[in-house]
C-alpha cells in the first residue's frame, strides 16, 4: 500500500476511484484478509481438529495416578485419562496439578495443593470457593460421612448438587497436601460407577520410595 | 504558535539539500499523523471486530472469580499495569528515531494485551496443547507442548496486529526498525496482560485460602522474568516480517527476515521449553539465561542493522539545516554514530559540556522531528529546535 486515506494533516482523504470497492480502499485488503484467515484458522479450524481427535490413552493394569507430591490413586482399568501423570513419569512429582479421568459416562477428578487444615475444612473451603466463582447453584447436600482409605487415610465424603451436575464429593489432607475428589455424571451412571468410584477413592495413597 | 511558512534561508541555500529532504519525508513517514478512525480501511473493521472477540472473552474469563476474587484480581491488575508502564516508560525511550505517534503505539499495547491473547491465543493454545496430550501423551506435552504451540500461535497473534498496524499506517509503519519497536510494543501489551491471567490464576491456589499473597507473588515473580519474554521476541518477529515484505523504505531481504522471524521463534521455544530443555533444578536457569543472552544479542543486531536506514533519513532531513549551519555536519555525525560520539564527549572540555554534547545530541533529533512535523516549513517548533541547538552548541563548547 502506498498511501493512506488521510494526509499528513490528518485531513480526511477520498480513497481514489481505481482503489474502491464498496466504499473501502482495497490496498488496505491483502494485511485485513490475511489476519481474518490467520484468525479463523487459530480459533475455528486448529479447535475443530482438536475435536476430531479423540482422547485414547487408556488406564492399564497396574497404572497407578499421581496425586501430589509422593501421593497416588489406583484408576480403573480401562477408563481414559484426561489429564495427569502416571507415577514414575518425568512430572509425576508436581506439588500442585490434577489427575482427570473418565469412563462408563462419569467423570472422576482429584485437584491437589497444599492445604493446612482438617479434611472438613478442606471441603467447606472448597464449597465456598466453588459456589462463589461461577457455579452458584452448587451446594452440598446433608452432612458428610467418613470415608477411610486402604491405607488408613480419613477424608471426608459428600454428594453435590449443581445446575452443572449432581456428584460426590471427598477431601483428603494428607502430609500437607490436600486432595479434592470430585465423581460426577448422569445419575444412571454415577449409581451403575458407585462401586468403582469408591475404589478409587479408597486406593489413594502414599507411594513407597518414591518422590511420586 | 505563528502559521508555518515556506523555508526562507534553507529553501534558497541549496536545492539538492531541500530535494532530499522532500524525498526523504516522502520515503520515510517521518511527521506523518496517525489516525486510527479510518471507516474506508478495512484493516480498522478487522481490528475493532478482534479487539471485539478478545473484550468479550476476556469479560467471560474473569466474570464468575471477579465476586470471590475481586481484591486480589484487583491488585494483581494494578501491579502488572504498574510493571507494564516502567517498560512503557524505557520502550518509548529508545524509540529516538522516528517516534512513533502515541496513538499507533496505544493501538499496539491494546492489540497485544487483548485481541493477541484472548482473541487469538487462549483458544487457539488450549486446542494444540489439547491435541499435543493426545497424541503424544502427558508427559511428553508438559514438557514440551507449551514450546511447540506459544511460538507459533501467539507470535501469529501478535504478528497479525502488527500486520493491521501497517494496514492502517502504512506510511508510518515501514522500517525494520518500526517492526522493532512497534513489535516491542505489542509484546509489552501481551506479556502484561499474560501476566495478569497468570496472577488471576493463581488466586486458587492451595484451594483458594490466600488469593491476595498469590496473586502478588506471582506478579512479582513473572516481572522478575518477564523482561526477556514477549516484547523481545515479537520484536525480532515484526522487524524480520518488514524485511519480508518489503516496503517503500525498506527494500524485500526474504533471508533475513525469515532470519530474524526464525530467532523470535526459537528464543520463544526455548523460554518455554526450559523445563524440558534443562531438564529440572539449575537447567532450567541455564537455559533460561543463554535465552536472555541471545535473545539480546539479536536484539542489538537487529537494531544495529535497521539503524543506517534512520541514519540516511535524519541525514536527508536535517539536510537543509546543515546547509544552513544551523547544524554542523560533525554535530549531526555524533548525534548518530556511536564513535564520533565518544570521540566528541572526549574532546569536550570538561563535565558540564560533556554533558551539554550528550544533551545536543537528543536536541539534533528533536529538531530532526519538529522538521520533519513541520515538512520543511518554517514554524515557530522550528525555529525553538534550531535554537535549543544554538544554546546547548555554546555550553558544550564553553571551557
Amino acid at each position: 500500500m502506498s498511501s493512506t486515506n488521510t494526509t499528513s494533516r490528518g485531513a480526511k482523504r477520498r480513497v481514489p476511484v481505481e482503489h474502491r470497492f464498496l466504499g473501502l480502499d482495497k490496498r488496505s485488503f491483502p494485511y485485513a484478509l490475511f489476519v481474518a484467515g490467520v484468525f479463523l484458522v487459530a480459533t475455528a479450524l486448529i479447535p475443530r481438529v482438536d475435536g476430531w481427535i479423540d482422547w485414547d490413552d487408556p488406564v492399564r493394569a497396574g497404572d497407578q495416578l499421581a496425586t501430589g507430591d509422593g501421593l497416588a490413586f489406583v484408576p480403573a482399568t480401562g477408563w481414559e485419562v484426561i489429564s495427569g501423570f502416571r507415577v514414575g513419569e518425568a512430572n509425576a512429582g508436581a506439588a500442585a496439578g490434577s489427575a482427570k479421568i473418565t469412563g462408563n459416562g462419569v467423570v472422576f477428578d482429584i485437584t491437589y495443593d497444599a492445604f493446612d487444615g482438617t479434611p472438613s475444612e478442606l471441603l467447606e473451603q472448597i464449597a465456598k470457593v466453588t459456589s462463589g466463582t461461577g457455579d452458584e447453584t452448587f451446594t452440598i447436600d446433608g452432612e458428610p460421612a467418613t470415608v477411610t482409605t486402604r491405607a488408613g487415610d480419613v477424608g471426608v465424603i459428600q454428594a453435590y448438587s449443581s445446575a452443572n451436575g449432581d456428584g460426590l464429593i471427598a477431601a483428603f489432607v494428607i502430609n500437607g497436601t490436600g486432595l479434592e475428589v470430585t465423581a460426577y455424571g448422569a445419575p444412571a451412571q454415577m449409581a451403575a460407577a458407585a462401586d468403582t468410584v469408591h475404589a478409587m477413592i479408597t486406593s489413594i495413597h502414599e507411594v513407597e520410595g518414591s518422590d511420586s | 504558535m505563528s502559521a508555518p511558512t515556506a523555508p526562507v534561508g534553507v529553501g534558497g541555500a541549496d536545492a539538492d539539500a531541500a530535494a532530499r529532504q522532500a524525498r526523504a519525508l516522502e520515503v520515510s513517514g517521518w511527521g506523518e499523523r496517525f489516525t486510527f478512525l479510518q471507516p474506508h480501511n478495512l484493516c480498522f473493521w478487522v481490528f475493532l471486530g478482534l479487539m471485539a472477540v478478545g473484550l468479550f472473552q476476556s469479560w467471560s474469563y474473569f466474570r464468575p472469580e471477579l465476586g470471590f476474587y475481586g481484591e486480589a484480581i484487583g491488585i494483581s491488575a494494578v501491579l502488572c499495569v504498574g510493571f507494564g508502564a516502567i517498560w512503557w516508560a524505557w520502550l518509548r525511550h529508545v524509540d529516538r528515531w522516528e517516534r512513533q505517534p502515541v496513538d499507533l503505539v496505544v493501538a499496539a499495547v491494546a492489540w497485544g494485551a487483548i485481541a493477541a491473547t484472548f482473541g487469538f491465543a487462549m483458544t487457539v493454545n488450549t486446542a494444540m496443547l489439547s491435541i499435543y496430550a493426545k497424541l503424544f501423551g502427558q508427559d511428553w506435552a508438559s514438557s514440551w507442548a507449551a514450546g511447540a504451540t506459544a511460538p507459533f500461535t501467539e507470535e501469529s497473534a501478535k504478528l497479525c496486529g502488527f500486520l493491521l498496524l501497517m494496514g492502517l499506517a502504512p506510511r508510518l509503519v515501514r522500517t525494520a526498525n518500526d517492526g522493532l519497536v512497534l513489535g516491542a510494543f505489542i509484546g509489552l501489551g501481551f506479556a502484561a496482560f499474560e501476566d495478569f491471567l497468570y496472577a488471576a490464576n493463581a488466586v486458587g491456589s492451595a484451594f483458594g485460602t490466600d488469593p491476595v499473597q498469590h496473586a502478588v507473588q506471582i506478579s512479582f515473580t513473572r516481572f522478575a522474568v518477564g523482561f526477556v519474554s514477549h516484547p523481545l521476541f515479537s520484536a525480532l518477529v515484526c522487524s524480520g516480517a518488514v524485511y519480508l515484505i518489503g516496503t517503500a523504505a525498506q527494500p524485500r531481504r526474504i533471508a533475513r527476515g525469515l532470519l530474524f522471524v526464525a530467532a523470535g521463534l526459537f528464543i520463544h521455544f526455548t523460554w518455554d521449553d526450559a523445563g524440558g530443555l534443562g531438564g529440572h533444578g539449575a537447567g532450567v536457569f541455564l537455559v533460561m539465561a543463554l535465552s536472555t543472552i541471545a535473545g539480546f544479542v539479536l536484539l542489538t543486531i537487529a537494531f544495529r542493522l535497521a539503524a543506517p536506514t534512520e541514519h540516511q533519513f535524519v541525514r536527508d532531513i536535517l539536510a537543509p539545516e546543515v546547509e544552513a549551519g544551523h547544524v554542523r555536519a560533525d554535530e549531526l555525525d555524533a548525534a548518530l554514530d556511536k564513535r564520533a560520539r565518544k570521540a566528541a564527549r572526549k574532546a569536550a572540555p570538561g563535565r558540564k559540556a560533556k554533558k551539554a554534547q550528550k544533551h545536543l545530541g537528543r536536541a539534533i533529533m528533536d529538531l530532526a522531528h519538529d522538521v520533519a512535523r513541520a515538512r520543511g516549513l518554517e514554524t515557530a517548533e522550528v525555529e525553538q529546535g534550531r535554537a535549543e541547538v544554538a544554546r546547548l552548541r555554546s555550553v558544550a563548547e564553553v571551557r
